[in-house]
């Protein structure tokens, strides 16, 4: 239709003839998820050969489309675009395939699928650490209570004892704070490393200044000394050669 | 995340450090007002700044540094991370 913009998201390995429907169905899911936008991006057609899914994006929405898949080409967007992206790269890896969305004829994202590097699996690894959040549920019936701390649009799941619940409780809903303890971390394929389980030993509430003058404030207690010194950066540079 | 290294953080907490450039020393313009610049953006972000433990330490060898003052906002911040 007049004023439509079509993304086609291209899969090597399959035709319309030999993808099975539910496989089908699987990656246009995710690339709907990915487009968003839903109620204003349409199924286009199957093109024949290499396969090749069209999908239509109404002329009103296109700008907030573009900016969309824009950020994803680039790491950013909003989550679930960006868990899409991921989801299409590992399907297209299972199906031993490479793939990429298209626009007209600029190629907007590359899949590496089956070409993509893959990182030893590694863990679970036990070390002390820190996490900042705001804590959003605390609960349990046992010794051990969840603590659930959501970090940007990441929750971690914590446990901790029942005293330290106790002191986290006037916290909840409030500013954020910064757990100390033990977590358990595994490294997937794709090389992204995930928080397994956390154990809080203890916490600290944080300082909500903003960053500007967090060192505003540094830069006017830390003069100089009055007999003067070597600018700083130079003096660095030097215990660096020496 | 944004890690900052020992030149930026010198300039951003020390008012008499400023950054030359070459083997004539030629100042670099600007460069507090542009690393200020930077800090504006991540601050509107909302994002954290990354303080590596090496570069740190490295700003605390320098004179006339309260330590602790140091240690106690930059690990006490929401926005930075040691």
């Amino acid at each position: 239709m007049p004023g439509e913009e079509i993304y086609e998201l291209y899969i090597d390995s399959f035709t319309p003839e030999t993808i099975p429907m539910a496989r089908l169905a699987d990656y246009m899911a995710s690339f709907a998820e990915l487009l968003g936008h839903r109620e204003h991006v349409h199924f286009g057609k199957l093109k024949p050969g290499s396969l090749r899914v069209a999908a239509r994006v109404d002329e009103i929405a296109q700008p907030k489309v573009d900016k969309r898949v824009d950020e994803v080409r680039y790491g950013g967007g909003p989550q679930p675009a960006r868990k899409a992206l991921t989801e299409i790269d590992d399907k297209l890896a299972e199906d031993n395939a490479v793939g990429r969305i298209i626009r007209g004829t600029a190629k907007l994202i590359e899949f590496p699928g089956k070409t993509r590097h893959v990182e030893e699996k590694l863990g679970p690894i036990e070390q002390p650490g820190t996490l900042d959040g705001e804590v959003i549920q605390i609960g349990g019936r046992d010794e051990t209570i969840n603590v659930h701390l959501k970090a940007g649009e990441q929750i971690y799941i914590c446990v901790t004892s029942k005293t330290i619940a106790r002191s986290l409780a006037p916290h909840i809903f409030s500013s954020a704070i910064r757990v100390r303890g033990f977590g358990t971390w595994a490294r997937l394929e794709s090389g992204a490393w995930i928080l397994k389980r956390f154990q809080i030993a203890a916490f600290e509430s944080l300082d909500q200044t903003p960053l500007s003058k967090v060192f505003e404030g540094l830069r006017a207690r830390l003069a100089p000394p009055e007999a003067g010194r070597m600018n700083p950066v130079d003096l660095m540079r030097q215990l660096r050669e020496e | 995340m944004v890690a900052f290294d020992n030149t930026i953080l010198s300039l951003l907490i020390f008012r008499d450090a400023d950054l030359r450039q070459g083997s004539s020393g030629q100042k670099v313009e600007y460069a507090r007002e542009r690393v200020l610049g930077l800090v504006q953006e991540i601050e509107d972000a909302r994002e954290q700044v990354a303080v590596p433990a090496p570069a740190l330490s490295e700003l605390l060898v320098t004179d006339g540094v309260d330590v602790q003052d140091v240690l106690t906002t930059l690990r006490g911040s929401s926005f930075i991370r040691i």
